[in-house]
C-alpha cells in the first residue's frame, strides 16, 4: 500500500540540510502549549472567536454603513487582517491557517455531509490556485474591493460556500492545498517564517510502524474480526499529505497540528527553523515532491512576487494615470479590458520578459545544458522572499498608518446598531503610526525581502555547483536589484490610505 | 525592617522610573501633531453635503484633507469648487488662497490643498464651497484654526528606525552563509 504523502526515496538532500531536531527550539514547550496542542479544543478555541469576527464583519458589510473606512468588513479584511496576517508569518508561522475559520464552517458541514470523491489527479497540483490566486488580485482591483463593504462581504459569504461545497465533495484537505489562495500565499510566505511544525526526535520515527501522524489513528477493531471496512477515525492525520518524517519546511502547511494530536510519542512540535533555508535545498520531500522541478509551484512563486508589486503598483497615482492614457489611446471606456491588460503585462509578460533574460544570460555565462525553463524553474524560489517582503511592506503600510482605525468604526458600528454608545462617542482621532515611520519600516522589510532573495540565489547556485556559483548566480541577483529598485520606487509614491480616512 | 525599607527604596525607585517612562511615552504621544493628519472636524453639514476635514500642518509643507459625502455618504453627484484661505491669526501675513487638487479616490469626493507655514503660528483656516450649478449664489464658508508644528523627522530617524532592519539582516546573512558552508564540508 501507498500511502499519501510517504516517498520510496531516502530521506532528501533538503532534510539533511536542517539540523538535527534536538537542537532547535520548540515553541509548544516554550510556551508551555504542548499538552494543550494535542487537545482536540485546541484549534476550535483558535478558530471560534475568528469566526465570530467574520460573521460581525459580513453583518456590518450588508447591513451597516458603505463608505470603506467606516466598515468593519473593509477595514478589518484589508486594513487588520491583513497586516496581522503577515506580520504573524513574518514572526511565528502561518497562525491564520491554524486558526482559519473556514475550516471550522467546512467541519461542521462535513458531519452532515461526509466527502465521498477524491480530487482529480489532473488537478492535484497548484494550477488552479495559481488561476484562483490570480483572478483574486484581478478581482480586487476591478470591483475596488478595499472600497467596496458589500463587495467585501459577499467575498467572505463566498468564501465559506466554496470551502464548503469542495469539502463536502471531496476528501483530505482538497480545498487548503490545492483551491485556496489565501493558503498558497500563507504557504510560500510561511517559508520565510522562524517556525516550522516538525518532528522533535527523528530516531523515534525510524522505529514507528503504524504511521498516526498522516494515517489518523482510528477505533480498535473488534476481535475475532473478518471485517474489513475502514473503522472510524478518531483523530485524522495529515489530510495535506505530509508524512511529517519527510516534510521539510512550511509548505502546504497549514499548523492545523492533526499531527501532533495523532502522534502517540508526542514527538511533533513547533520548531524553528532558519528563514527561507527551505527554498535553498532540492530533492524529494513529502507531499511536494521535488519543488525545483514542478513548474506549478515555480509558477506560484512568480506569481507570489510579480502580483505583489502589481497589486502595490495598482494603489499609487501613477496607475491611474497609465490607465488613462490606455483608455484614451484605445478608446476603451470600460475599466475592465484596460485592467486585464495590465494584468496580462504585470502578471505574464513582463514576468516572462524578465525572467527568460536572466535565465539566457545565466546559460550564456554558464554554457549550461539546461533547457531555460529548467533554470526559471530552479530560481523561481528565489523570487519568494522579496515577494514577501513587497507584501509585507504594502500590507505593514496600510495596517501601520491605520491599526488605531479600529476603535472608532466598532464604536461607530456598536452606536449605530444599539442606538447607545455603549462602547463610548467614536473617537474619530485615532489612527495610526505616522507616513514617514511606516515609509521606513517599509524599506526595512523590502530590505530584508532583498536579502532573503539573495540568500536564496546563493544557496540555489552553490548547490548546483560550486566552481560556477558566482557566474549562475550573477544575474539572478540582477534580477533582484531590479525588482528591489521597482519596489521602492513604487513604495515611495504617494499611496491611497485605504482603510484610513484619507482613502476611499 | 532594613530589608523592608531596602524592598520599598527599591520599588519607589522602579516606579520613579517607570512613572518616568510613562511621562515620556505621554509627552512624546502630546507631542503636537506629529503623526498622520489629524481630523478637525468629522461629517459636519457643509451645505447639502457632509464635510469632514484632515490638517497636517506642519512648518514648512502644510496639508489640509477635505472629503465630502452626501447625506447618504456616497459621492456628491455635482462635484462642488472648493478653496482655501489660510492667514496667521496675528494677521502679519496677507491671506493665501491655496487650490484644491482632487485625490484619485474612488468611493468619496476627497480634496487635498497644500500650503506654506513659514513659522509656528496659530493659523486662520477657511474653506469656502461653490456650487457649479450656482455660480452666483453665495459661497458657503466654514472656517477653523490650527497651530503649525515641526515636522520632526530627520536622517537620523531614518537611521534609528532602520537599524533593527540592519542587524537582523545582518544576523540573518551570517548565520544562514555559516550553515550553509558547515552543510557543504
Amino acid at each position: 500500500m501507498t500511502l499519501p504523502g510517504i516517498d520510496a526515496h531516502s530521506p532528501s538532500s533538503s532534510q539533511q540540510s536542517v539540523p538535527a531536531s534536538k537542537q532547535r527550539r520548540d515553541a509548544l514547550r516554550i510556551l508551555g502549549l504542548s499538552r494543550i496542542s494535542r487537545s482536540r479544543c485546541f484549534r476550535t478555541a483558535l478558530q471560534a472567536p475568528l469566526l465570530l469576527v467574520s460573521l460581525l464583519m459580513v453583518a456590518h458589510a450588508f447591513g451597516g454603513p458603505q463608505w470603506a473606512p467606516k466598515n468593519l468588513a473593509t477595514l478589518l479584511t484589508w486594513v487588520h487582517f491583513r497586516g496581522l496576517v503577515v506580520l504573524a508569518l513574518l514572526f511565528a508561522g502561518n497562525l491564520f491557517c491554524m486558526a482559519c475559520p473556514f475550516v471550522l464552517v467546512r467541519d461542521l458541514a462535513r458531519r452532515l455531509h461526509p466527502p465521498r470523491w477524491k480530487w482529480p489527479k489532473v488537478l492535484r497540483n497548484k494550477w488552479p490556485a495559481v488561476f484562483l490566486f490570480a483572478t483574486v488580485l484581478f478581482s480586487y482591483e476591478l470591483f475596488d474591493l478595499w472600497s467596496n463593504p458589500l463587495g467585501t462581504g459577499v467575498l467572505i459569504v463566498l468564501y465559506f460556500v466554496a470551502i464548503v461545497v469542495v469539502d463536502i465533495s471531496f476528501e483530505r484537505a482538497t480545498f487548503c492545498k490545492y483551491v485556496c489562495p489565501v493558503g498558497q500565499f500563507n504557504f510560500l510566505s510561511s517559508l520565510l517564517s522562524p517556525w516550522e511544525v516538525a518532528v522533535r526526535d527523528p530516531d523515534t520515527c525510524a522505529n514507528c510502524r503504524t504511521k498516526e501522524c498522516i494515517l489518523g489513528t482510528t477505533a480498535p477493531r473488534p476481535e475475532p474480526s473478518v471485517d474489513f471496512q475502514p473503522l472510524p477515525i478518531l483523530q485524522r492525520g495529515c489530510e495535506l499529505g505530509l508524512y511529517l518524517p519527510r516534510k521539510s519546511g512550511n509548505m502546504d502547511c497549514t499548523f492545523c497540528l492533526d499531527c501532533a494530536a495523532a502522534c502517540p510519542h508526542d514527538n511533533i512540535g513547533i520548531l524553528s527553523q532558519m528563514p527561507a533555508e527551505h527554498l535553498t535545498t532540492s530533492g524529494v520531500r513529502s507531499g511536494i515532491g521535488a519543488p525545483e522541478r514542478r513548474r506549478d509551484l515555480a509558477a506560484l512563486s512568480v506569481l507570489f512576487c510579480f502580483g505583489a508589486i502589481l497589486n502595490a503598483f495598482a494603489m499609487i497615482q501613477p496607475v491611474y494615470a497609465l490607465e488613462s492614457y490606455v483608455a484614451t489611446w484605445l478608446h476603451w471606456n470600460v475599466e475592465w479590458p484596460i485592467l486585464t491588460l495590465l494584468f496580462l503585462f504585470g502578471l505574464v509578460i513582463i514576468p516572462a520578459v524578465m525572467l527568460g533574460t536572466t535565465a539566457s544570460v545565466c546559460k550564456a555565462l554558464t554554457h549550461s545544458p539546461l533547457h531555460l525553463s529548467d533554470i526559471v524553474c530552479s530560481y523561481a524560489r528565489s523570487l519568494v522572499p522579496m515577494g514577501f517582503g513587497i507584501w509585507l511592506a504594502h500590507y505593514g503600510f496600510h495596517f501601520f498608518t491605520g491599526i488605531l482605525t479600529v476603535i472608532p468604526v466598532t464604536q461607530a458600528a456598536v452606536a449605530s446598531t444599539f442606538g447607545a454608545a455603549y462602547l463610548g462617542r467614536p473617537a474619530w482621532q485615532l489612527g495610526g503610526l505616522p507616513e514617514r515611520v511606516v515609509y521606513v519600516l517599509e524599506l526595512g522589510f523590502l530590505g530584508l525581502g532583498f536579502i532573503g532573495s539573495c540568500l536564496v540565489v546563493h544557496g540555489i547556485s552553490h548547490q548546483v555547483s560550486q566552481q560556477l556559483a558566482a557566474k549562475m548566480g550573477a544575474p539572478w541577483y540582477a534580477l533582484q536589484v531590479l525588482l528591489l529598485l521597482s519596489a521602492w520606487w513604487i513604495m515611495s509614491q504617494p499611496m491611497e490610505m485605504r482603510g484610513t480616512f484619507l482613502g476611499g | 525592617m532594613k530589608a523592608i525599607q531596602a524592598i520599598s527604596c527599591f520599588v519607589v525607585r522602579r516606579s520613579r522610573r517607570l512613572v518616568g517612562l510613562i511621562v515620556v511615552a505621554i509627552s512624546h504621544l502630546c507631542h503636537g501633531h506629529e503623526g498622520p493628519p489629524f481630523p478637525v472636524v468629522i461629517d459636519q453639514s457643509f451645505g447639502e453635503q457632509a464635510i469632514s476635514v484632515w490638517a497636517d500642518p506642519d512648518i514648512g509643507e502644510a496639508t489640509f484633507y477635505v472629503s465630502l459625502n452626501d447625506a447618504d455618504g456616497r459621492r456628491p453627484r455635482i462635484p462642488p469648487r472648493l478653496r482655501l484661505w489660510v492667514q496667521p491669526k496675528s494677521g502679519r501675513l496677507l491671506p493665501v488662497l491655496c487650490e484644491a487638487q482632487v485625490l484619485p479616490s474612488r468611493d468619496s469626493l476627497q480634496f487635498v490643498f497644500q500650503t506654506t507655514f513659514d513659522q509656528r503660528d496659530y493659523w486662520v483656516v477657511r474653506i469656502f464651497q461653490e456650487l457649479p450649478s450656482a455660480p452666483d449664489a453665495r459661497p458657503i464658508e466654514w472656517s477653523f484654526e490650527v497651530e503649525s508644528t515641526p515636522p520632526g523627522y530627520d536622517a537620523w530617524d531614518l537611521l534609528i528606525y532602520l537599524f533593527p532592519f540592519a542587524f537582523f539582516g545582518i544576523m540573518w546573512i551570517v548565520t544562514f552563509l555559516r550553515r550553509a558552508q558547515r552543510f557543504q564540508t
